[in-house]
């Protein structure tokens, strides 16, 4: 069964054309990478899914829901979650508040909800009071995904969790991804192919605003011209 | 065919001039007086056209320039017995160092700094021309009065106001159209790429801002020599609010718009205040609908029309 | 100069500083959220002045009446957000600005038709005239009712913003207003209550502006620069800025004026020349 699915959607950012009519199917419950190189589409992909650049035409359907003409703040009361590509972790509040704000209207984060978090990231619990600007780049990260975690929605949509972090902090990333995905479908935008691919169950491949090729993770594994001709691996 | 088309395009503009030059022969004393403010505050809003529609930035101080330009002139004219020609270059010197000045200490601020900046040092300078200490020179809050004529007739400082708007025109019209004017509304348009592309921003709000000083310092100058006396209100704020309803009302960036926007603004400030005490309501509601659905002033409705009008006569296709 | 003395005119320039506080919380606030800078601040204040003045006499109740006209004044405000503002948002912020500019027009010339361009003068209630001695000097008590209401002011803001959600809220989106909405929140209400608030506020001040200078259709406009001032030496975007930097105005204003009172009207260029030359950006700006 397909959480999410687009059909050729086109998407304009101040008058240029970013997706030249993105198709893709992402199947409940598994954890899907988005990857192609920079400037490919797949950041945009993600925010026209949120409804933050909406889409100029086609359709996205959220379990079987058109929610392309919903308003970008209504679009994360379906259950769906964003992890930014800059984390955006909010500089001038806590890390408490950040998640705290999080927390959608008229409903409550439940000890067992942050234990869940806390289990996932153990760091976190000595992070608590600490303001956002004061957490270094894989604390900040950590705070993201945990800020996306705190309503237990069904999709989570993550932008380079990696970028820019060390080997070390990569690897607790994995091991956190691992765990939440038992959880949660997820769509990964990564650049990592390694890290990308030890924790995929299906990838699709960007190119010039639309999608290349897709399928389970294991082909392309195995299929070395492939990832040369997509990714310059 | 696009013979006619020019044709067709500056034939208001024929028509107009050719009123404008009859004009005093047929008009009374008072219509000449408003018509020669019009010329003058016609050129003190191309040069602000020059700074807000072109370069992007809103100056809400830019009476201080056209202060400077009639109190350089009244204060030469009057305790040094210059003649009204000679003091022209001591405005335009005076004009360009406050314009780089003020330049070098607002520009680097965002541009809401540099709205706020700017009034604030108007409001100084107003301060500084109505303070005790200066009273002796500047005359306070009684302005300087009896400067000599520059001409003999109402009607030879008519021709010359004129003229002097029209030069100033044109003159913009080269400006705007030249490499100089293309750059400030490309960095206008997209800072950000105009800087990776290698432009010093700074320095091209600068020139903009110097040349936009010097603009409104000459039409300073000559409204001290058309009225003979120079008030501290010309440096006010009012002064400027004056400058950007007419601008704005008009249509930024089409150095034209202003022009008008400057007639209607004088036109209704001399006739409608007498008659309506509420006017200037009308004008606030007038101007919030201007900014919010027509952006490009009043001209922008005459210009779209023409367009379809022209478009529509010569059919033209792909 | 005396300690007597110098206490003396250090509350007259607290209680200046409080004043200018009033004036300049509702500005930075809307700025802060919304990047607009509303010029017609001054003209809402000026409205708050009448309107207080007015209701408090129609209503025969001191706070009912100040209360309901800065309610009032706020409505004002977060109407001009909902059906202008709205309309402009991420496009070009110079049309906000001319936006607001061109409201002063219609808010002043509306206060002069309803109450007429005359200076009315205002008379304190029975309750705050007298004065109190503080320190072997006599004080008026409407001061120290200035200094009261600024302290409740400050301090259900400092609530407000840091301690409510909604403040949660208010603080993300002056940083990030893209991921505040994809939490799932309508800013759009966050701007119109922020709106509100800030009409409030000038509402408020408004009124106590009004036992100082009477009321006048130009005593709001007058105001907006020292606003204007204050708000850029505080850093445009901080509240808290905004804040210091206007018990730092009253005080260069009341110690200049007891110095160099020739060069006291010129107190606020002097403070925002020096603070803008060490940082450009304002005592808290960001840079």
């Amino acid at each position: 069964m397909n959480i999410l699915e687009m059909h050729e959607v086109h998407t304009f950012i101040a008058g240029f054309h970013i997706l030249e009519g993105v198709t893709l199917t992402a199947e409940h419950g598994k954890l899907t990478i988005l990857l192609g190189r920079n400037g490919s589409g797949k950041t945009t992909t993600i925010k026209t899914i949120m409804g933050l650049t909406p889409a100029g035409s086609g359709e996205i359907l959220f379990q079987g829901k058109a929610i392309q003409k919903m308003h970008d703040f209504e679009i994360p009361w379906l259950g769906i979650s964003l992890v930014p590509e800059g984390r955006d972790v909010f500089s001038q509040l806590t890390v408490e508040e950040n998640l705290l704000i999080a927390v959608r209207k008229g409903k409550n984060i439940t000890k067992q909800r942050l234990d869940y978090i806390v289990n996932i990231f153990p760091p976190m619990k000595d992070l608590f009071k600490k303001k956002g600007r004061n957490l270094s780049g894989g604390e900040k990260q950590m705070v993201a995904v945990a800020r996306a975690l705190v309503n237990d929605d069904e999709l989570l949509l993550i932008d380079e969790p990696t970028k820019g972090l060390a080997p070390i902090m990569v690897e607790s990333m994995r091991l956190a991804l691992a765990e939440i995905k038992k959880n949660a479908t997820i769509i990964l935008v990564e650049q990592n192919f390694e890290f990308a691919s030890s924790i995929a169950d299906d990838f699709l491949i960007m190119e010039h605003g639309k999608i290349a090729c897709g399928g389970k993770i294991g082909d392309l594994i195995n299929n070395e011209e492939m990832q040369h001709r997509y990714l310059g691996v | 065919m696009f013979q006619s088309i020019y044709l067709r395009k500056y034939c208001p503009v024929c028509i107009l001039i050719i009123i404008l030059i009859l004009l005093p022969l047929f008009s009374s004393e008072y219509v000449k007086v408003v018509a020669m403010q019009i010329f003058i505050f016609g050129v003190f809003a191309i040069s602000y056209d020059i700074l807000l529609g072109y370069t992007g930035i809103a100056s809400f101080g830019h009476a201080i320039f056209f202060g400077t330009g009639a109190y350089v002139t009244a204060l030469l004219m009057l305790k040094s017995g210059f003649s009204f020609w000679a003091t022209l270059p001591f405005v335009v010197i005076g004009c360009a160092v406050i314009g780089l000045l003020i330049g070098l200490l607002t520009l680097r601020f965002a541009t809401i700094y540099f709205t706020i900046v700017t009034l604030a040092l108007g409001q100084f300078c107003y301060f500084l021309l109505t303070n005790a200490l200066t009273y002796q020179y500047t005359g306070g809050d009684d302005g300087l009065h009896g400067l000599p004529m520059i001409l003999q007739t109402k009607n030879q400082m008519y021709y010359l106001a004129f003229a002097f708007l029209l030069v100033i025109f044109f003159l913009a019209k080269k400006i705007v159209s030249s490499p100089l004017g293309t750059t400030l509304v490309a960095i206008r348009e997209n800072e950000f790429r105009a800087k990776m592309i290698g432009y010093n921003v700074l320095n091209y709000r600068l020139i903009a801002l110097v040349i936009s000083g010097i603009m409104a310092g000459l039409a300073g100058s000559m409204n001290a020599a058309i009225l003979r006396s120079v008030f501290p209100g010309f440096m006010g704020a009012g002064t400027t609010i004056d400058v950007i309803l007419m601008t704005i009302l008009g249509g930024m960036g089409s150095l034209l718009g202003p022009v008008i926007g400057a007639a209607l603004v004088i036109i209704c400030q001399q006739y409608l205040s007498s008659y309506f005490e509420w006017w200037l309501m009308i004008f606030g509601i007038i101007f919030v609908l201007v900014v919010l659905f027509l952006p490009q002033g009043l001209i922008s409705i005459f210009y779209r029309f023409r367009v379809k009008k022209i478009l529509s006569r010569y059919e033209i296709k792909d | 100069m005396t300690s007597q003395l110098f206490v003396n005119i250090l509350l007259s320039a607290l209680s200046l500083g409080v004043i200018y506080f009033l004036l300049s919380s509702g500005f930075a606030l809307v700025f802060s959220l919304l990047r607009v800078s509303n010029f017609s601040h001054g003209s809402l204040i000026m409205w708050g002045a009448y309107l207080g003045v007015y209701l408090v006499k129609a209503l025969s109740n001191f706070t009912l009446g100040l209360v309901v006209s800065a309610v009032v004044i706020g409505i004002i405000l977060a109407l001009v957000e909902f059906f202008l503002f709205r309309r402009l948002y991420g496009g070009n912020p110079l049309f906000e600005l001319l936006l607001t500019f061109g409201l002063i027009y219609i808010l002043d010339e509306a206060v002069k038709l309803i109450w007429g361009a005359a200076m009315i003068t205002v008379d304190k209630p029975l309750f705050l005239q007298g004065t109190v001695m503080i320190y072997g000097e006599p004080f008026a008590i409407l001061r120290l009712y200035i200094f009261g209401l600024g302290a409740f002011i400050c301090a259900a803001l400092y609530f407000l913003l840091n301690k409510t959600k909604l403040g949660l809220i208010i603080t993300a989106g002056i940083e990030n207003k893209e991921m505040v909405r994809a939490l799932g929140i309508n800013i759009n209400k966050v701007f119109t209550f922020v709106c509100w608030l800030g009409g409030f506020l000038a509402g408020i001040a408004g009124f106590v502006l009004a036992f100082f200078t009477g009321l006048s259709p130009e005593m709001g406009t007058n105001q907006l620069l020292n606003v204007l001032v204050i708000v850029v030496v505080g850093g445009l975007g901080s509240f808290m800025g905004a804040a210091i930097a206007a018990i730092i105005m009253g005080l260069a204003e009341a110690f200049l004026g007891f110095y160099l009172p020739e060069l006291a009207i010129l107190s606020s260029f002097i403070v925002m020349f020096i603070v803008l030359g060490i940082k450009p950006s304002g005592l808290l700006g960001e840079e």
